[in-house]
């Protein structure tokens, strides 16, 4: 056994062993005490409990976890280039996940280099162009044609057309049905999966209905999907009052259920750029008329909100 | 999305709310420069805007500086927010033109969980901490959604249909009798209230200004988007703009409203309602705030926050009051006339001393995640928050926090260190 895959071997023994529970979705219900009485009208249902994932999800988001810190040392300039993409190659091999699986192992970085440290990207972002949801219900379904447009997806499973309407429907994200994208039952991470003919996505559940998670592992997510060119899905969480994060123009004085799609990073990954569907809808809300299409907030900040669900990366 | 709107320390925002949002245009997405966003022109208000040329002011003391280098022992007023029988005193980002009160609703604390108490429009008196009972909202689950108060009249629209708020009503409480009048409500089809933003109205020497929607619309059909107003002594009502909506202000004798399709031929209109001449503030703004003859705003961006001291005058005249840089935002203006106050991410609240040419920092004990001031007639508003461990264990109880007010009589300010 060379040295490179003897160390990549150790690294994810060495992950599937100590890595940190708090990474992995969690089952136990926790619902947010401030649920009552709340009408939600997009972001899902107030009271949540977490994703439960089945077994092939768990062991799908394992391996995940353990290539992040693989490409975490990448970044750093502690571990071979050549071996994470061996690694990645066998990951969509074995979980599908592409159209070109190829391009998913050489992540787009604009300071790449053979030289260590391969990657060390500072500002990286995907093309997931922002769309208005077309009425007060559908984040959800505009976050995942977000998504799907971005990555080329315009025709699903069983021939339809990518629309907001589509993805609302009980096939996927059983919007029109629940009169939200809840986040669990899981919804989403299965409809964006379907419609990329993949495995890629899997939920982490927030704290809001599970074990949470950190800015550090979210960070170290983001970059990992948004260097391999894929964008996220976030279900946020915003509650009422000045001390509570809010996303860029949303007033303080709402709570909030929301989707959003995640499409990149600045500063090496401690701020977040996502769209914002809200964007547009002035004539729903009049506070929407001050949402920017995208917004870069502090990852931070974005935990906070991410949190209260989670995310699908 | 969900639920409560303009709740608890809804505070810094329903700022925004009333003069600050936009309906229909000014969208905060399209990039436009400063110099696009502050051209002006007058009558009439179809005409094309000449480009102007803005040019910052960084003035030799534009600080920024703590409060007590800029205003020195200036007194500061704190009240606190929790009342008896478990309520709490949500400010609504209004006060009487005397400065002696602010306005909000006295809710109970487990708002979001309550069913059947219901909450009030007051007044709270910063001297005596009296607190004035004017109206019983709707229902359990109705909130305020915009306030406004002259001399005489408190103006304001409350809804339970939480978040969207579409089926609003709009009142208007008379200071000297004591009486409650319905000024309009949503109108229906189908018997549902139509969607549709929901009225912020702005008064000002006995006249209402407000928008609302009186019929279906979309993003491409918006003439029934409406700005109205009413004489208050005389009951007259007339409709001042179709296809308008917020940003909405009135500062006598000049009414500001956002007219046109969003990202197509929106923008913010001025008319004196003694002559009825009209300017257009061309271009893409983020948030406006108008008072008296000047108006501060954000670029579409909301990166860098502008003062023009006379929209009658050149635009050329306009100001860079600050910026930030990435992952930061200026949002929610506020401005009186010595004061323009705002809510930005991770940072000290700040406001921008028009007298002195610049950024004060102002004292909090508890850090925030997105401190933000409010200005207006004659007073300058913050929260301070909890400790953060008192919020936890808020958050977890489902009740509302209970920040404590810090006020200053903008008046009493210094105009020199």
């Amino acid at each position: 056994m060379s040295l490179p895959v003897f160390a990549a071997f150790l690294i994810l023994w060495m992950v599937f062993q100590f890595w940190p529970s708090s990474a992995f979705a969690q089952a136990g219900d926790s619902p947010n005490p401030n649920c009552a009485n709340v009408v939600n009208t997009g972001g899902g249902s107030c009271v949540s409990g977490p994703v439960q994932l089945t077994a092939q999800e768990q062991a799908i988001l394992a391996k995940k976890t353990a290539l992040v810190q693989e490409y975490l040392q990448v970044r750093a300039g502690k571990f071979s280039y050549t071996t994470f993409q061996s690694d990645m190659l066998a990951f969509f091999q074995t979980y599908g996940g592409s159209k070109q699986p190829q391009s998913r192992v050489n992540p787009a970085c604009p300071t790449i280099s053979t030289q260590a440290p391969a990657v060390t990207c500072g500002t990286n972002a995907v093309y997931a162009p922002q769309f208005s949801q077309i009425n007060y219900s559908y984040c959800g379904p505009a976050t995942a044609y977000e998504i799907l447009y971005g990555l080329g997806w315009t025709s699903g499973p069983n021939g339809e057309s990518l629309s907001q309407s589509v993805l609302a429907k009980n096939s996927y994200l059983k919007t029109d049905a629940n009169g939200g994208t809840n986040w669990s039952p899981y919804v989403m991470g299965p409809t964006l999966n379907s419609w990329t003919r993949s495995g890629w996505y899997i939920a982490v559940n927030g704290s809001g209905v599970g074990s949470g998670f950190t800015s550090a592992t979210f960070i170290s997510d983001l970059t990992f999907d948004i260097d391999d060119g894929w964008p996220l899905a976030g279900n946020i969480v915003e509650y009422a009052g000045s001390n509570n994060p809010h996303l860029v123009g949303h007033p303080s004085s709402l709570t909030i259920y929301h989707w959003i799609a995640i499409k990149g990073y600045t500063s090496y990954g401690n701020n977040t750029t996502y769209d914002d569907s809200v964007s547009g809808d002035s004539w729903i809300w009049s506070w929407a008329a001050n949402v920017p299409a995208v917004s870069t907030i502090a990852s931070t900040t974005m935990t906070t909100l991410l949190n209260g669900r989670g995310f699908v990366w | 999305m969900k639920n409560r709107a303009y709740s608890a320390s809804a505070w810094p925002v329903r700022s925004c709310a009333v003069l600050l949002l936009l309906l229909l245009g000014l969208t905060a997405c399209s990039g436009s420069t400063a110099q696009q966003a502050a051209a002006t022109t007058t009558t009439p208000a179809t005409s094309t805007p000449a480009a102007a040329t803005l040019v910052p002011t960084p003035t030799p003391n534009s600080g920024p500086v703590d409060m007590q280098t800029a205003w020195g022992a200036v007194t500061v007023q704190h009240l606190p927010s929790a009342m008896g029988n478990n309520q709490v005193f949500v400010f609504e980002n209004a006060a009487t033109p005397d400065g002696q009160w602010l306005v909000g609703a006295l809710e109970p604390r487990n708002f979001l969980s309550n069913t059947s108490q219901l909450s009030y429009l007051v007044l709270y008196n910063i001297s005596s901490h009296q607190v004035q009972t004017l109206h019983a909202l709707l229902t359990p689950q109705s909130q305020i959604l915009s306030v406004s108060a002259d001399d005489h009249w408190i103006v304001w629209s409350e809804a339970s249909d939480q978040p969207n708020f579409f089926d609003w009503t709009l009142f208007a409480y008379n200071r000297q009798t004591g009486q409650v009048k319905q000024l309009a409500q949503a109108a229906q089809a189908n018997g549902q209230a139509i969607p549709g933003p929901y009225p912020m109205p702005s008064v000002d020497q006995d006249t209402v200004l407000w928008n609302q929607v009186i019929g279906p619309i979309s993003s491409t059909m918006l003439e029934n988007a409406v700005v109205k107003v009413e004489n208050l002594a005389t009951g007259s009502v007339t409709t001042l703009a179709t296809k308008a909506g917020p940003p909405l202000g009135l500062s006598w004798p000049w009414a500001m409203w956002s007219q046109g399709a969003p990202g197509v031929d929106a923008a913010v209109l001025f008319q004196n309602l003694n002559t009825n001449q009209r300017i257009t503030f061309a271009g893409t703004v983020g948030f406006i705030a108008l008072s008296g003859t000047s108006v501060a705003y954000t670029t579409s961006t909301n990166k860098s926050l502008f003062l023009l001291e006379d929209i009658t005058q050149s635009a050329s005249n306009a100001t860079l009051i600050t910026q930030v840089g990435d992952a930061n935002y200026l949002q929610f203006i506020a401005m009186n006339n010595r004061l323009i106050g705002w809510t930005a991410y991770s940072m000290t609240p700040q406001v921008w001393d028009r007298a002195q040419h610049r950024l004060v920092n102002l004292p909090i004990t508890n850090p925030e995640s997105e401190p933000g001031t409010w200005v207006g007639g004659h007073l300058l508003v913050w929260a301070d928050s909890e400790s953060p461990a008192q919020q936890d264990q808020d958050m977890k109880d489902g009740l509302t926090p209970t920040p404590t007010y810090d006020i200053i009589a903008t008046d009493t300010l210094p105009t020199s260190p």
